[in-house]
């Protein structure tokens, strides 16, 4: 789904954020984290662009801790990622 | 009735843990066993995840209960001991000053003079009177430039008194030291907003009146303060590390969690959330009540702590004048099926204050499924052994 990577140091956290954007009804995929971001954590949630401020909000007022939210930087996916957040 | 035994037994120790627990607890055990017990955070498959979900839940389900607003400031611990533990020896450094009062555990005592013998740490206890009431002027006094933490449990488990939560922390705050409050009594039976009471520290037992089983607890910790971990390990997460993570919980989570448990945990709190920790308060100081009223014409027997009237949690001690306080827990245990805790509780310093140093007192506790008949029992069954005496 996600043209935007959330990653996590803590798969606590990563749960955290998943009750979360559930709770709030924001669209998202949770996927293994990609191998080229380096994260503490083995998940990540992925979601589209437009969720972006929503997702943002949501760590900010939960303060959820968060490893970073990436977008990628070539059409694969697969290659190197950008740090947005 | 107790299976052990085959013979109904009259548990009031709930003080030490509580039993029977609801079954919901022991469902969501026996889901959590059957379906979802992978190891949480040590992989990514869905078993593991969702396992990992079991932990989190629980988590928010105490957020809830204790005014935490976030829950990653809850870090799950074996029992109250080691929540203690991580809190004081987390938190002290050489040359700090703690104050603590003559009714604590052996929980906070022992690692607070652990802390005094082998790390410089510096330590007054506050006097408390006879029914456990802490002179608030005298904690006041003893505040001292490099007092780090005041600390106090919320409820004594000899006296069943109930502290001052506000008004010291009031005192450590103005102070500038932090407050850790001890709530083995008081979780799940008293009100207790952490934000509201301006404590900085809450070590909870899961398996007292939170209802879950043995074996779970937990510590907040409010998010200015960062402990030393005392456990460093395995947390699933940062593996490239060689340092212990700074994420919370993961800080202060290393190892396998007791996964099982926390379900069944969860389970107890979401009881406990639903009937209201201070309406079951309530019907338990009510049972204190008429027990006290009763056993306060029994001759030769002393009952402890506060007076008819005044607030107290679901525990009752006495003694009996002639007799040893092992010697009626057995007979109550051996003769009446009743089961009460004898001896000096784990707190002698409270047995000071008591004067119960020499006897050592019974102590009889209540939880939610202690009734009437119970405390009847009970009853004649004090009139019964001290017309022995
Ligand atoms: C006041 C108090 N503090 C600490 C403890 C220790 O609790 P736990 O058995 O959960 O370690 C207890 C109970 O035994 C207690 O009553």
């Amino acid at each position: 789904m996600g043209a935007r990577v959330m990653a996590f140091d803590s798969s606590q956290q990563a749960l955290r954020a998943e009750m979360l954007l559930e709770e709030r009804d924001i669209a998202f995929d949770m996927i293994p984290t990609p191998g080229a971001i380096t994260a503490g954590c083995a998940l990540s949630l992925s979601f589209s662009t437009e969720e972006l401020g929503r997702v943002m909000a949501v760590v900010q007022e939960e303060h959820i801790e968060i490893r970073g939210i990436f977008r990628a930087s070539d059409s694969s996916g697969e290659g190197s990622f950008e740090q947005l957040v | 009735m107790n299976r052990a035994s085959g013979k109904p037994v009259i548990y009031l120790d709930h003080a030490a843990t509580s039993w029977p627990k609801p079954n919901s607890v022991l469902e969501a055990m026996r889901h959590s066993m059957l379906e979802e017990a992978a190891n949480p955070g040590r992989g990514g498959h869905r078993m593991a995840i969702a396992a990992g979900r079991v932990l989190m839940r629980t988590r928010m389900e105490l957020a809830r209960l204790f005014g935490i607003s976030n829950p990653s400031d809850i870090a799950f611990m074996p029992n109250t001991t080691a929540a203690l533990n991580q809190a004081i020896k987390g938190l002290l450094r050489p040359g700090d000053h703690v104050i603590a009062t003559m009714i604590e555990h052996n929980s906070v005592r022992r690692p607070l003079e652990y802390m005094r013998q082998e790390h410089g740490v510096q330590i007054d206890y506050v006097q408390v009177d006879e029914t456990g009431k802490i002179d608030l002027l005298q904690l006041k006094s003893l505040c001292r430039a490099n007092t780090r933490l005041i600390v106090c449990n919320h409820s004594s488990n000899l006296l069943g008194n109930v502290l001052p939560l506000t008004d010291i922390a009031e005192i450590a705050r103005s102070r500038g030291a932090f407050f850790l409050v001890d709530a083995a009594q008081s979780a799940g039976v008293m009100d207790i907003d952490v934000g509201a009471s301006g404590i900085d520290m809450l070590a909870f037992p899961g398996h007292k009146g939170l209802l879950g089983p043995q074996g779970t607890g937990g510590l907040y910790i409010h998010p200015s303060i960062d402990l030393v971990p005392l456990i460093h390990g395995g947390t699933g997460s940062q593996s490239e590390e060689a340092n212990q993570p700074s994420v919370r919980p993961d800080r202060y989570e290393s190892g396998t969690p007791n996964t099982v448990g926390i379900a069944g945990l969860g389970a107890g709190v979401r009881y406990v959330r639903s009937e209201g920790p201070a309406a079951i308060g309530r019907r338990e100081w009510e049972l204190t009540q008429s027990l006290m009223e009763q056993l306060s014409s029994v001759e030769g027997l002393r009952l402890l702590g506060p007076q008819l009237g005044e607030p107290r949690t679901g525990i009752v001690s006495f003694t009996l004048k002639g007799m040893d306080s092992a010697e009626i827990a057995f007979r109550l245990d051996r003769d009446y099926g009743i089961a009460v805790r004898a001896g000096y509780h784990c707190t002698p310093l409270a047995h000071h204050s008591a004067n119960t140093s020499i006897s050592g007192a019974v102590r009889s506790s209540f939880g939610c499924t202690t009734t009437r008949a119970d405390i009847e029992a009970l009853i004649i069954a004090m009139r019964d052994i001290a017309a022995s005496v």
